[in-house]
């Protein structure tokens, strides 16, 4: 369970006394959650960690820099950087192997090789599930798994997507709506 | 459905297949700590005034006022309301959906909605949520027409109010009925205009919401409700004057009937006219191809029933086009482009679909106009309900085709082509000519 509060103070000590310890801190927090953030867009473990580095990296410099008041949370920081790292790797790759981008993010599947879930109780309902996300739009996607997967708030989601709450609340409705529409369709053969 | 989306996402989440490697997790964190030490000096002293203000930029909302709007906006309406000043209102009054006003806009409607239901009685009510209802449509259009990024999600947000006060126009109307049946009449022809301006104004924004399917399929079905709203209330009255509860003249009832009625039978032409003029407007021509979109492959798979062409979506392998083109294989990462014959054997058979449609409605309506003409009202309101379902449906169907065309020939002005072979005579200065017209096959 988060505790914004203990958020804030540490990214306030960060801010106001550019306190490397409190960044550490927040590092411990929400590497993994970024890792998996990315490794799910891009389904490359070695990249997906290069990505992450980095992402905290700059984090970093743009918290020391005179933007920074504008920083209030930094959950929705690292998410949007995270964010805009994934479609900076794909403006690379696609430079490298002509494969075109709809929008900065194509849609790719969430984790590639759903075989690789092996812990999981019910691992039918799981592969399902997964299959069912791949066929929303990466929209739709994104809504749900920061949600439901990393547990951020609308004000959050608002902050990372760059649209207001309503917005987001009116997204994730229509992205239920037609994950649970998906659901119940019988799947073609 | 969301607590268990929600456990089965965290069950995802927690795998150790998506997690990071916890010795990653540590020579990474030794080697930031380390790049980030030589980046910047020890830990600096922080002035009061800086630590304050750092806080209260932490902790309080970003912006006070922006938590004191609603509560400012409810006091200015009220101050609207009983002083008569209408600064705020007007300036609110061209706010769309994702702007910053647009709260104090609808905390204002809210005001009112509260005043109008102490002071007003329900036909007022109605009236108000109607004309809420109409502004919705309006501003759906607009945001589309200002091409933002986001105009999509924000039609859809004017949409969602849309519905909500047509849900509560249904509910007012149905206790103005019962408290001022001797206004029944006048309610339904008002509803009747309202609904119908809504109805006019959605089919714009359909033409305007281009590719978005899930945004056209809210669209249309705001246009149904708007439809049904009107129906039911004329359903109300006609069932209130044939039990004897409505004081009113039966020959007006009936006349309320009729005009329906025609309203109907206009509204299934236009359809029918529409369909007979997408009728050979896309190539035969193999020689180029075409990108499948979401709106082709909902038109192919709405046919899917006596379709001989259904798109199936895999997770995994390539696209592809099965050998006797009845089986298009399309997955989440990549395109599929199509010849333009297979897209005009899913339009042809949208098109038989919409015959079918004009074929029912014809006999609904000729159903309708023999109950209205032998005073059987009830029976009547029940054909044009089944008529304006079938008519709708049809018009869903048209919209996916008209928007299918656009997508095949995006540069051509689409020429109406007359479907079957008419004669003109041509004048001329000693004789007169008959000349034929044959159809065009391809453009």
């Amino acid at each position: 369970m988060r505790n914004l509060i203990s958020e804030k103070i540490l990214l306030y000590k960060v801010k106001t006394a550019k306190d490397k310890d409190a960044f550490a801190v927040l590092y411990d927090l929400y590497a993994p959650k970024i890792f998996r953030f990315v490794y799910f867009k891009i389904n490359n473990r070695e990249e997906a960690e290069d990505l992450t580095s980095e992402v905290f990296l700059k984090v970093w410099h743009y918290l020391m820099s005179e933007s920074n008041a504008e920083v209030r949370s930094f959950s929705a920081l690292v998410y949007r950087m995270a964010r805009n790292a994934v479609v900076d790797k794909y403006r690379e790759r696609s430079r490298h192997q002509e494969v075109s981008i709809e929008q900065g993010v194509p849609e790719t599947d969430l984790v590639s090789d759903v075989d690789q879930i092996r812990e999981i109780d019910n691992k039918t309902d799981a592969l399902h599930l997964v299959r069912h996300l791949n066929k929303l739009k990466q929209e739709y996607r994104d809504v749900i798994t920061l949600r439901f997967m990393d547990e951020l708030t609308f004000s959050e989601m608002a902050m990372i997507m760059g649209k207001s709450q309503l917005t987001v609340r009116v997204t994730l409705h229509r992205a239920i709506k037609k994950l649970s529409e998906i659901t119940n369709k019988p799947e073609k053969k | 459905m969301t607590r268990e989306l929600k456990k089965q996402l965290r069950a995802i989440a927690e795998d150790v297949s998506v997690k990071a490697r916890p010795e990653w997790l540590k020579t990474a964190r030794e080697q930031l700590l380390t790049q980030i030490s030589n980046t910047v000096p020890d830990r600096s002293e922080v002035s009061p005034r800086a630590a304050v203000f750092e806080l209260s930029n932490l902790f309080l909302p970003r912006n006070f006022i922006t938590v004191m709007r609603p509560v400012m906006a409810v006091v200015l309406a009220i101050g609207v309301t009983a002083s008569g000043w209408i600064a705020s209102v007007s300036a609110t009054e061209n706010c769309l959906p994702g702007e910053m006003c647009y709260g104090v806009k609808m905390a204002t409607e809210k005001t009112r909605e509260f005043v109008v239901a102490v002071t007003s009685d329900k036909s007022g009510e109605a009236h108000m949520h109607l004309e809420f209802a109409a502004k919705r449509a309006v501003e759906a259009g607009k945001v589309l027409d200002k091409k933002a990024p986001d105009a999509a999600v924000q039609a859809a947000v004017a949409i969602d109010h849309l519905n909500k006060s047509l849900k509560s126009a249904g509910d007012s109307l149905k206790q103005a009925m019962d408290s001022n049946p001797q206004d029944a009449v006048n309610i339904t022809k008002d509803v009747n205009i309202k609904s119908k301006e809504i109805v006019d104004t959605l089919k714009e924004v359909n033409e305007k919401t281009v590719a978005d399917t899930d945004l056209k399929k809210e669209v249309l079905e705001s246009s149904k409700l708007a439809k049904a709203t009107s129906i039911n209330t004329l359903a109300m009255v006609v069932q209130k004057q044939a039990d004897g509860e409505v004081k009113v003249d039966a020959e007006d009832v009936k006349t309320l009937v009729q005009d329906k009625i025609k309203e109907m039978i206009s509204d299934a032409e236009a359809v029918k006219t529409q369909a007979s003029m997408a009728v050979g407007t896309l190539p035969e021509s193999a020689s180029t191809t075409v990108t499948l979109t979401p709106i082709m492959a909902e038109l192919a798979n709405s046919m899917a029933t006596n379709s001989p062409i259904v798109i199936v979506t895999s997770t995994s392998g390539a696209p592809a086009i099965t050998a006797d083109k009845t089986v298009i294989v399309v997955t989440s990462t990549q395109t599929v482009v199509l010849p333009p014959t297979v897209v005009k054997t899913f339009v042809d058979q949208a098109m038989v679909k919409v015959d079918e449609s004009a074929a029912v409605a014809k006999t609904g309506a000729e159903k309708a106009v023999d109950f209205a003409n032998n005073n059987q009202l009830v029976e009547a309101v029940a054909a044009i309900r089944e008529v304006t379902n079938v008519t709708t449906n049809a018009e869903t169907v048209m919209s996916n085709v008209n928007q299918v065309v656009k997508e095949v020939i995006p540069a051509q002005v689409v020429v109406p082509v007359v479907a079957s072979t008419s004669s003109i005579t041509v004048a001329t200065s000693t004789n007169s000519t008959t000349a034929k017209i044959a159809p065009k096959t391809s453009q």
